[in-house]
């Protein structure tokens, strides 16, 4: 990866000689990309280390960079672009970058400030040095956001959705390590673009984007985005809580039990981290995890946990009244999730709440946030595990309808 | 001498992406379906499915090609997706109106697509088939509810009005007739909402058949609304006269739905007969 030949990528793109093409318009990108990305790199380093969904997500970015330094090379086969210096139909896509900003930053939401960051970045390349090199550069694009923290949850959401929406029944999400293959799955498939990309360029089909085309990419990005938040929509309840000093209740006896190791690190930051199990003389077990937390940052959606510990989600959808879950009128905004793991069965489900309301996403316990801010915010997670799947379910069934539910009023 | 055969073979292979595009279209409206509503519901609904997926299927054989990003329609997609994303980040706040701007959503998202792939004008002959396949069928419920009262109310008032020609008092409480000794409520199930439903189908079949172009064709399938109207109505006179003369248990039972089905016939008949306000405009391309 030599200078020369990236002047000479230089040269090929812009087709107005070396001089139109100065190092720092090479360079502009990446170094913006950094400087933006910096206040998300101890939160990013963080997690690749803490997190079992976001492991391994340095690879990413390294294939990524390698990608974006290679691309230079590549240039000289790419031909050349004529006319203005700034390719106008990069424009789109940096005020999508732009707009990703705001949102997380409106709503303090890390994973958004840090795609916008590669978004951007993307962009001004795309700006400086043509559509074509832009297209080039859309694996390490890919790449980048598939090393970014969260993206590895997204992917195993998606994939329960996919089975969903294609109405498989058995379909279950990949455990943890799995959802390192789904990541490395979906990094080929950048690769391979990119290369399909690359051999286009060689035979001279690479065409630039028209404006008009980038703005429609760009338009149906945000409308995917919006039909996405209208089957999700942030959902709101009472603020449910178990009632902490009865410790039998009904055919339940509870008992505090430590959490585990992986428990411990993904909610290393929270003020209380306690785990309780009930169960039944008949055999039925029962476990309440209880997280509480100043911060929302240290609140985490149990798939994290339950996919590190080798559970293989088949379902994690909002709380329906046609679960039957016994909590009565004072339901709380709630996801339900089952789980598979050899051949355990897993039920369960969680609220995020505040003192005002809970919610069973966290998109809206960040709108809390910036709703009543300064408030303790907190996790429960009830699931029981059984032998088959309804099982399971009746023991989570009996437990939410026996247990002490206490809703205060705002 | 191979050229000529090649560039045959392309061709032949780029006229099939349209039917390739329409079909992926119909397989994610028959997604967008509510099974209680396809299935569950009146026969109609199937119907209307099923008419729009032909539709759409038959027109997109037509396109010949992919026009893929070609001309300015470009923008007018653009626009489509925006409105899309607009009524899709509306959808949480929208209370009881929130199915329909997810779908609406869903249908404009799909329509720009159509915009990009095929041009402006496809789209327009795309556009009500999208429609009553990604969003009308799916809300349908919503519709009803929302609809259900007003026709009533209608059809209570007309009755009322039609009987007070006769002999006796009539008095009309919301959609409660009294007639002498004689009370009729005109309920949900005598709404005339399943003779619409069952009339828009024929409907449209009918104004694709004998207008082109989608004002002409819009214009007359209006109709369809008063000639239910006056077929519900004279239903609901039909009873409350029957009711009087022969006694409530009419009201009830095999008469009831007979007068039903005369009703559709009567409805249908009336749609029909309404033609020569709207004379067939030119063959329909269809």
């Amino acid at each position: 990866m030599s200078t020369r030949a990236g002047a000479e990528g230089a040269e090929g793109a812009v087709g107005a000689g070396p001089a139109a093409w100065p190092m720092a318009r090479v360079l502009a990108a990446p170094l913006l990309t950094l400087a933006l990305l910096a206040p998300s790199l101890p939160w990013i380093w963080r997690a690749w280390f803490s997190s079992p969904l976001d492991a391994w997500g340095w690879v990413f970015l390294l294939l990524g960079c390698l990608w974006w330094f290679l691309v230079l090379d590549l240039l000289s086969a790419v031909p050349s672009d004529a006319g203005s210096a700034v390719d106008h139909a990069g424009w789109p896509w940096l005020a999508l970058g732009v707009g990703v900003a705001v949102l997380g930053l409106a709503l303090d939401v890390r994973v958004a400030l840090a795609a916008a960051a590669l978004a951007c970045g993307w962009a001004v390349a795309w700006l400086l040095n043509g559509g074509r090199v832009a297209l080039l550069l859309l694996p390490a694009l890919l790449l980048g956001l598939l090393a970014l923290p969260t993206t590895g949850y997204l992917l195993q959401q998606g994939w329960i959705a996919l089975g969903g929406l294609l109405g498989l029944a058995g379909w279950s999400a990949p455990a943890g390590p799995g959802v390192l293959l789904l990541k490395a799955g979906v990094a080929l498939g950048a690769l391979a673009l990119g290369l399909l990309l690359a051999w286009l360029g060689r035979l001279g089909r690479l065409g630039a984007p028209r404006p008009a085309i980038t703005a429609y990419a760009v338009a149906v990005l945000v409308g995917a985005a919006g039909l996405v938040l209208a089957l999700n929509p942030p959902a709101f309840g009472p603020p449910v809580a178990l009632v902490e000093d009865e410790w039998a209740f009904g055919s339940w006896l509870g008992a505090e039990i430590p959490v585990s190791p992986a428990e411990q690190r993904l909610f290393a930051d929270s003020r209380r981290l306690s785990k309780r199990l009930y169960s039944t003389r008949d055999g039925r077990r029962v476990s309440v995890l209880l997280v509480e937390s100043d911060d929302v940052h240290a609140l985490h959606t149990p798939e994290y946990c339950l996919s590190g510990s080798g559970w293989r989600l088949s379902r994690d959808e909002a709380l329906r009244d046609a679960d039957g879950l016994g909590f009565g009128a004072e339901a709380p905004a709630a996801g339900v999730l089952t789980a598979a793991r050899g051949r355990q069965r897993l039920s369960g489900v969680y609220w995020f709440s505040s003192p005002q309301r809970s919610s069973g996403d966290l998109a809206g316990l960040r709108l809390q946030r910036r709703l009543t801010p300064g408030e303790r915010y907190s996790m429960t997670l009830v699931t029981a595990v059984g032998d088959a799947d309804a099982s399971a379910e009746q023991a989570l069934g009996d437990f939410v309808r026996e247990a002490p539910w206490t809703a205060p009023a705002p | 001498m191979s050229v000529p055969g090649h560039a045959e073979a392309v061709a032949g292979a780029a006229r099939w992406w349209p039917l390739a595009v329409g079909a992926l279209l119909v397989a994610a409206g028959l997604l967008a379906q509510r099974p209680s509503v396809l299935m569950g519901e009146p026969l109609a609904h199937l119907l209307l499915v099923g008419t729009a997926a032909l539709l759409l299927l038959h027109r997109l054989r037509q396109a010949g090609t992919l026009r893929w990003g070609q001309g300015d329609s470009v923008w007018l997609g653009v626009g489509l997706a925006l409105a899309a994303a607009v009524a899709g980040f509306a959808s949480p706040l929208a209370g009881a109106l929130r199915p329909v701007l997810l779908q609406g959503a869903l249908a404009l998202l799909l329509l720009s697509a159509v915009v990009v792939l095929f041009g402006a004008r496809m789209a327009g002959r795309l556009a009500a088939p999208i429609l009553v396949l990604f969003l009308f069928v799916p809300v349908l419920p919503l519709f009803e509810a929302a609809l259900s009262y007003p026709l009533r109310r209608l059809s209570a008032l007309l009755a009322a009005g039609l009987l007070s020609v006769g002999p006796g008092e009539v008095r009309l409480a919301g959609t409660e007739l009294s007639w002498g000794e004689l009370k009729v409520s005109v309920t949900s199930a005598c709404s005339g909402l399943t003779l619409l439903q069952n009339l828009l189908w024929v409907a449209w079949w009918t104004v694709l058949l004998r207008h082109a172009g989608f004002r002409p064709r819009f214009l007359h399938a209006l109709l369809a609304v008063p000639a239910v109207i006056i077929a519900n109505t004279l239903r609901v006179v039909a009873l409350a006269l029957g009711a009087a003369w022969f006694g409530e248990g009419i009201l009830t039972g095999t008469p009831h739905v007979v007068i039903g089905w005369v009703a559709v016939a009567l409805a249908a008949g009336l749609f029909l007969a309404m033609e020569q306000v709207f004379p067939a405009t030119a063959p329909a391309p269809d």
